[in-house]
This record gives structure tokens, sequence and C-alpha cells, in this order.
């Protein structure tokens, strides 16, 4: 588990680097989904995902997501928007194959990235934002903890002219430690083996 | 901006050239392009957090000043005072695929009347988006403890549609941050919407 961030009971999560473009512009041609993203499938070149890794800023933190034992990107976990002053984010997220999705590896990467953003970069609260006909994603937010905080009205043109709204959830740090709490009633206090990287783990910077 | 109250009544030429357009005009404020003369009031229309020195604010200007058509989907007002031709607050629209925008509205914090210049910008903004730049839907975020705000938002005929909790850190602690938001009714009978579920 090379670069490990955060390592769950079946995948980790580690920095997203160029090396991963290739992947994730290969996904962009094999997506055999539609109705996922509001602009539909669009295939994408290397070169633009490289451009797009080399420039993520403070503001972002982009994780790829491996299989424990392999070290390849099976998707992306991504903190978006960071504003250190009100400890507040965006937070989104992918698999890449259609084969991988509805298995609930989603939900684990998503926990990791919890456990990161309110952890490591000790947020407060994220949001989310999904478009209203990407039932399995806005399903897999309320599994994850997050709540309906509204929706914008007609926020989305999708494929056939059909216009949808954007549902927007939020998670506080009080929802995510509540939930770890009810998940793990036993657990004794302290550090929290499961979902941590061990030192020899740990990302550089 | 002094300290006196904003009356209304003719418009005081102030030599800059552009008067507030005439299709944005209340009875205290109006609505025009902004000059780079206008950068060194930035720390009255400048949305983000300040100081934002007049050397930047005129970058700021130069830099995002662009015809508003085709790639450009933001439009950046002045608020200027009818009676005194000084700038009170800034308004800036980002659209997005020129159907839906989220707004950004700064009036100074020492503006007289402030409340009613918020309240008055947006009456005149929020039904010109919608009726004459033709957006199907106009939005704006305001922490839960802008009242004043708040009610100028109501004003305007918007509705809360988000509620993000403790989105806004405060001295005294956390405050919600909501998302109003006026939808366009004509694109609603236009248009075909998603099958609720
Ligand atoms: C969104 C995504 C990351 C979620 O991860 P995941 O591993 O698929 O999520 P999970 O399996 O943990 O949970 C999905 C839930 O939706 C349900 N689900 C699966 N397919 C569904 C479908 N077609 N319709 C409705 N619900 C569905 C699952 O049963 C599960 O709920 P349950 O555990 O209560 O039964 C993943 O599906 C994905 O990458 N989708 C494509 C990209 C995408 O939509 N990204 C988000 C854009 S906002």
């Amino acid at each position: 588990m090379r670069d490990a961030v955060k390592v769950g009971p079946r995948l980790y999560l580690r920095r997203l680097t160029e090396e991963d473009a290739s992947t994730l512009a290969e996904a962009s041609h094999l997506e055999d989904e539609t109705g996922l993203h509001e602009d539909g499938r669009i295939p994408m070149s290397v070169l633009s995902f490289e451009a797009w890794i080399r420039g993520l800023d403070a503001s972002s933190t982009v994780f790829a997501i491996s299989r424990r034992g392999d070290g390849g990107c099976i998707g992306t976990a991504s903190i978006r928007n960071i504003d250190r002053v009100n400890g507040t984010a965006e937070t989104g997220s992918g698999l890449l194959r259609r084969e991988d999705r509805g298995k609930g590896l989603g939900t684990e990467a998503k926990q990791l990235l919890l456990e990161f953003a309110f952890g490591e970069l000790g947020l407060h609260v994220l949001s989310s934002t999904v478009f209203e006909g990407n039932v399995r994603s806005a399903r897999a937010l309320r599994k994850q903890g997050y709540r309906l905080a509204g929706r914008l009205t007609a926020n989305v043109l999708a494929a056939g002219g059909v216009i949808g709204d954007t549902l927007v959830f939020d998670i506080t740090r009080g929802d995510w430690e509540h939930a770890r709490q009810e998940a793990r009633p036993a657990e004794p206090s302290g550090h929290d083996g499961a979902g941590l990287a061990g030192p020899d783990d740990q990302a550089s910077g | 901006m002094g300290k006196h109250e904003l009356t209304g009544g003719e418009m005081v030429e102030d030599g800059s050239g552009l008067p507030p357009a005439i299709y944005l005009r209340g009875k205290l404020v109006g609505l025009r392009a902004p000059l780079r003369a206008d950068a060194g009031d930035a720390s009255v229309w400048y949305e983000g957090d300040p100081p934002l020195l007049p050397e930047a604010a005129e970058s700021l200007l130069a830099a995002g000043e662009r015809i508003p058509w085709g790639n450009n989907p933001t439009i950046r007002l002045m608020i200027v005072a009818l009676a005194s031709g000084e700038i009170v607050g800034g308004l800036i629209v980002h659209r997005s695929a020129s159907r839906t925008s989220q707004l950004a509205l700064t009036v100074g914090e020492r503006v007289p009347q402030r409340a009613q210049v918020q309240a008055e910008v947006l009456r005149l903004a929020v039904p010109w988006l919608l009726n004459e730049v033709g957006l199907m839907t106009v939005t704006i975020r305001i922490p839960a403890d802008e009242t004043s705000m708040l009610t100028a938002a109501e004003g305007a005929g918007m509705h809360t549609a988000v509620r993000l909790r403790e989105y806004v850190v405060r001295p005294g602690g956390r405050v919600n941050l909501l998302t109003m938001e006026r939808v366009n009714e004509d694109w609603g009978r236009r248009w075909r919407r998603h099958d609720h579920a």
C-alpha cells in the first residue's frame, strides 16, 4: 500500500498523481452508464487529466481509491473548496467501473474520506451535491450519514431537455462522531486502528 | 460614504460618464458597470475578504471586465447612491450556462439605510435577471444571522432552498448558511421537469 493515507477493510486512499491520468481518461471512454453526470458522458484526454491533477491547489484534496494489495485506481474521492476559516468543504466521489458500484465500495471510501476531512483537516461541516436523477448516489450519501439540506430548483439541464433539481446534502462533525459511536459501541476509546494507515503507510506531505 | 441618509431624488452627475442603467434605478440607488476609478472604493464593493488594495482592485477589474456575452458568465455592477453618485456597494452575478445564477451582494457596513439599499438592489436585480436577461433561476447564499439581507431576498420573491447547517463561523458560534432562490416560472412552463421519484 504505497503512499496510503487512509486504510479500510477493502480499500485505501492515496494521493492522486499524474500517473493516474491515463486510468481516468480510459474510464471516461468506457463509461457504460448514462444519467450520472449532468453534462452527459464526454471522452476526456490524458493531457486534460494531467493538467487538472497538476493544477490542484491547497483548496482541494483529491485521493485515488485503491484496492488493498493493488496500487491501481478504481475511483476518486475528493474534498474541494476547502474553506479553512469556516471549516467547510465539499466532497465528491466516483467509482470508475460499473461493476464496482453498488457493492459498498463507495461508502467505504467515503468513510475514509470523512475521517480525513474531520480528522486530519479538522473541518467542521461538509456538503455534497447530486443531480436528483442519480438515485444511487443520493442513497449512498444518506447511508454515509449525510442529511438532505435542500434542493436547488431546475439547476440541471440533463439529456433530452429534461430539467432537474440538484439535491444538496450536509454532514457535520457532530453527525459523523455520533454515527461512529453508534457503529462501534464496544470499542475502547483512543486510537482507532481501522481506517488509519500505519506509520509506514503515511503519505509524505 | 458619508454618514447622512441617502436621500432619493435626481441623479447627481458624478463626472464618470456612466450613469446607473435607466432600467436598474430605484429610489435610493442604481446599478452601473464598473470603472477603472472604482478601484479606490474596493472596500465598499468587493465581495471577498477585505482588505483589497486599490492596485489589486484595479487588476481584478481589468482581468474580470469582459463583454458579458459568449464565454463571460460574470456581470459585475456597482451600486451607486442616486443623490450623491457615491459607490455604496457591489453586486456580482455568476451565471452558469446562461441558465442559472448566483449573486453576491455587498453593501458597505457603514452605509446609511443599509437594509433599504440591500432590499432595493435585489428588488431591481432579481426581476431583471429573470425576465430580461432570461435566467431560469437566481440564487444567493446568506448566513442565517444576516437578517436584513434575508428580508431583502424575501422582498425580491426569493425562498429558502437549501440550509447548510453550522456552515459559517462567527465569534459567538456557528450559524447556518441559507441558499435563497427564485425560479423563473416561464421556464417551468416551457421545459419538461425531471420525474420526481
Ligand atoms: C456514487 C457512488 C460513489 C456510490 O458508491 P457505491 O459503492 O456504489 O455505493 P454503495 O454501494 O455503498 O451504496 C449505494 C446504495 O444505492 C443503492 N443502489 C444501487 N443501485 C441503485 C440504483 N440503480 N437505484 C437506486 N439505488 C441503487 C444500493 O442498494 C445502496 O443502498 P443500500 O446499501 O441502502 O442498499 C458510486 O455508485 C459511483 O461511483 N457512481 C457513479 C459516479 C457517480 O454517480 N458519482 C457521484 C456523482 S454526484
